[in-house]
């Protein structure tokens, strides 16, 4: 019994009713032994408690059956529908209850009075199957209807999520040509340059080409899979992750484009615990908010945009921060500044922050900004630790 | 025959300054590398030879320097290489003179094509007339 109301996560209701039921017995008992010891007891008396015995033992069937019944509910309500399975579970139960109350109220009470009792229960023995069918049909088609939704929900969210990142991507696709073609580049002039080589000098040179040529391979091919990852369509997955391993492989992605808005980048990462993230996800949030604080200096002066980011364990939880040296943001739109479609650049959509907020709360954590010291703004995001797990 | 006593290459990119470097002296091109037009500003005394620029660069690009060299009067003859030009670039560059412009990939025949372009005599090193893109 007990297991079973701890699967279902029973109310304090189930848990009352269940103490009183026990509690009960031992009354009955001693009611019933002072009604026959008493010989004096006047007879009105003893049809009093006698009737009111009935009523108690109609109140102990219900009493019986009322937790089946909550049982019943709360398992189709977690399990959904209810199907000829259900039905047979639910009357099982009703039925154990009623023989369980019967076998002790025949013991206690004379046989008649548990007779006329069952057949004065009959129509409530009917309306209850009819009740709880009909309750869990309801409260079933809810919950279908209620999950549909939120399954829909998280799809068209993934969807949304996944289309913001290749649209970034596509942002990031110039950058990232003219970053790959720099290892192909240097490919071709060694194998070039290889070639040129006087006979007496081609064994040592082309040594030389040839390591360089395979380094480069490695890098260009380091590019391509950053890309393909982030460009990755699937099902999120969440895997214990170290934060500062996210944060360089966001930071490769994006060097070409912070070399070319003349940022100068710098990292403070503490050792920190691991958190359970979808990789793509967090790196996702990590470019969004890189990208916009880059752009947030692009009225800064050359040689004064400065990126910082930070990650520090905090409170059971791994902190993140990003910090510009830009304008700061502005108070009047502080408030709104996670709102999809609040964007104050020309170009794009909007999305960026909010989508960060969307994600790092799906993810159990909290995003924020406040103003960065001296001049520029802090995004930060907190993440749960998940304990005593440093990342591998 | 390429005449160019030396190469002054100036690419933000380590990994393409060291190859292409490598590929300049291969075909008998002795050359210097500056990791960016402000440093190739600093550092150049003046020395005849060939500059080797790229377009897109942090800081200044290839195009500022082209354009602050001409202010300055320095008449370095100039060879442009670029992974990418968007038509703003094309515009600016046509109003400058230079060698002629290198797409990257170019092979080293169209490098030796370009570098041959450039007279060998100092007297008349001064501005090399633009004669159309090469590799482009």
């Amino acid at each position: 019994m007990a297991a079973v109301f701890y699967e279902n996560r029973a109310p304090w209701l189930a848990w009352a009713l269940l103490i009183f039921h026990v509690g009960l017995w031992p009354h009955l008992a001693w009611l019933r032994a002072r009604r026959s010891a008493d010989p004096h007891v006047a007879e009105p008396v003893n049809l009093t408690v006698d009737s009111a015995f009935g009523g108690v033992h109609i109140a102990l069937m219900h009493f019986n059956l009322l937790p089946s019944v909550l049982i019943a509910a709360m398992k189709s309500m977690d399990k959904i529908g209810w199907g000829p399975q259900f039905l047979a579970r639910t009357t099982a139960a009703m039925a154990a209850g009623c023989a369980v109350t019967m076998i002790f109220t025949r013991a206690a009470f004379q046989p008649h009075t548990s007779m006329s009792v069952v057949v004065a229960s009959l129509p409530l023995l009917v309306a209850y199957p009819i009740a709880v069918a009909f309750t869990s049909y309801r409260s079933g088609r809810l919950a279908r209807e209620r999950n549909k939704a939120i399954e829909q929900t998280t799809a068209l969210r993934e969807q949304l999520t996944h289309i913001a990142r290749v649209g970034t991507l596509g942002e990031m696709a110039a950058g990232l040509a003219h970053e790959l073609n720099q290892p192909l580049a240097a490919i071709h002039f060694e194998a070039s340059a290889a070639l040129e080589l006087p006979q007496e000098e081609s064994a040592e040179g082309m040594r030389q080409a040839l390591t360089a040529i395979a380094e480069q391979s490695l890098r260009a091919g380091d590019i391509v899979r950053r890309m393909r990852v982030f460009a990755r369509r699937g099902q999120p997955a969440r895997e214990l992750s170290d934060v500062r391993r996210l944060i360089r492989e966001v930071l490769a992605l994006l060097s070409h484009e912070l070399r070319m808005h003349g940022v100068d980048t710098s990292e403070t990462l503490d050792e920190v615990p691991a958190v359970l993230v979808d990789r793509v996800e967090l790196q996702q949030v990590l470019v969004n908010l890189i990208r916009h604080a880059m752009e947030a200096m692009t009225t800064t002066p050359a040689g004064e945009r400065h990126l910082l980011i930070e990650a520090h364990a905090a409170n059971r939880h791994v902190r993140v921060s990003v910090a510009d040296s830009g304008e700061g943001v502005d108070p009047a739109i502080a408030a709104t500044l996670f709102h999809p479609f609040q964007s104050t650049k020309p170009s794009g959509l909007g999305l960026g922050l909010s989508i960060c907020q969307s994600l790092i709360e799906a993810h159990g954590g909290r995003i924020g900004t406040t103003a960065r010291a001296g001049r520029g703004a802090v995004f930060y995001f907190e993440l749960p630790a998940v304990p005593g797990i440093l990342p591998s | 025959m390429i005449a160019v006593p030396h190469a002054f290459l100036v690419d933000d990119e380590e990994i393409v300054r060291g190859s292409l470097g490598r590929l300049l002296r291969a075909i008998g091109v002795p050359n210097t590398g500056f990791a960016s037009a402000e440093a190739f500003l600093a550092g150049y005394s003046g020395a005849p030879g060939c500059l080797i620029v790229d377009i897109r660069m942090p800081g200044m690009s290839g195009l500022d320097l082209l354009e602050e060299l001409q202010r300055r009067g320095i008449t370095l003859p100039a060879i442009v290489i670029t992974g990418h030009t968007d038509e703003r670039s094309l515009q600016r560059l046509s109003a400058l003179r230079i060698v002629g412009l290198l797409e990257k990939p170019f092979s080293t025949a169209q490098l030796k094509e370009m570098l041959a372009r450039i007279p060998a005599d100092p007297a008349r090193r001064g501005p090399v007339a633009y004669d159309g893109w090469v590799g482009a």
